[in-house]
């Protein structure tokens, strides 16, 4: 239920935006539940997380906060829409080249196969490095959880192609772990409206 | 990508003689079985493996076979389905 929940906000929230681009607004909206008191709104925040990366180093909200971040869900054997996706991040990484202004978190829902050093492997076919682009392997159990936390939708499923089942969804968190843009990784249209997204907010200093 | 031409050294193009000569035979295989060996294509090695979909018909492979043949390799014979039931045969004993 609190799946459908995000999607529908994360609609919401992009008509939002689309409106807010029309009045030529220079600033993202706010994805997500919020909560509002008497005297302050509280946005939805993702909730904390640590994972290793493929260079064994740990990627945490501590390691990324104050700096915006984007993240999507994959797995290394994929058949299915994963190397589409990739390719997109890839294009976004060539025109976000700082990894002092934005990193990438793609997290891997292939408990069983996805270890660091097939991580590291694969980083280093797609050339990426752990300064910038942090592989990390999601945990059994974790998965459902975690692709909600995130916006997306991943669950383990038999009858799918490789044995997992996910979108392709992009979605990019600021500096202080709030949602603020998503995109169809797997459209490059959308991709790029989303790397607009991108610069507004790293213009929103 | 959706042009043919792979990407980086992680997905092999599909435009190479390499499928021409060598992963034409096996093709319904590839994609019903997946992958695990390491495959040289344009003289890059690829060694991370692909699951397979087994859910596929035979005649969606042909389609995917003859989708590849139409755009990048015109001097190949397109495929039928009962092409693909034979060639399965063929590549799943040879595996073996």
């Amino acid at each position: 239920m609190s799946k459908v929940y995000h999607y529908i906000l994360a609609f919401l929230a992009s008509t939002c935006l689309m409106s807010a681009c029309q009045q030529g607004s220079q600033s993202l909206p706010y994805l997500g539940e919020k909560e509002i008191t008497e005297d302050d709104t509280v946005y939805y925040t993702i909730p904390s997380f640590e994972f290793l990366d493929q260079d064994s180093n740990t990627v945490s909200n501590k390691t990324l906060a104050g700096k915006a971040y984007v993240t999507d869900f994959f797995f290394t054997s994929c058949p299915t829409i994963c190397p589409k996706v990739k390719q997109q991040m890839l294009r976004l990484q060539d025109q976000f080249e700082d990894p002092a202004k934005l990193q990438f978190l793609s997290m891997s829902i292939d408990y069983r196969k996805d270890s660091i050093p097939v991580l590291k492997r694969y980083a280093e076919k797609i050339g990426i490095e752990s300064d910038q682009w942090h592989l990390v392997q999601l945990e059994k159990g974790q998965v459902d959880k975690t692709a909600n936390d995130f916006f997306n939708i991943a669950f383990e499923d038999e009858n799918a192609p490789g044995g997992f089942d996910h979108s392709g969804r992009l979605i990019l968190v600021d500096g202080n772990g709030h949602v603020r843009a998503h995109c169809n990784g797997t459209d490059a249209d959308s991709v790029d409206g989303f790397a607009e997204d991108i610069k507004t907010l790293l213009n929103e200093g | 990508m959706s042009d043919g031409n792979g990407l980086q050294n992680l997905y092999p193009a599909l435009t190479t003689k390499e499928f021409a000569e060598t992963f034409a035979s096996s093709f319904a295989c590839i994609v019903r079985d997946g992958l695990s060996d390491t495959i040289v294509v344009n003289d890059v090695k690829f060694d991370i493996p692909m699951e397979g979909i087994p859910e596929l018909t035979e005649a969606e492979i042909a389609n995917l076979y003859n989708y590849i043949v139409y755009e990048w390799h015109p001097d190949l014979d397109r495929i039928s389905e009962q092409d693909v039931g034979e060639m399965i045969k063929k590549c799943s004993s040879s595996k073996d």
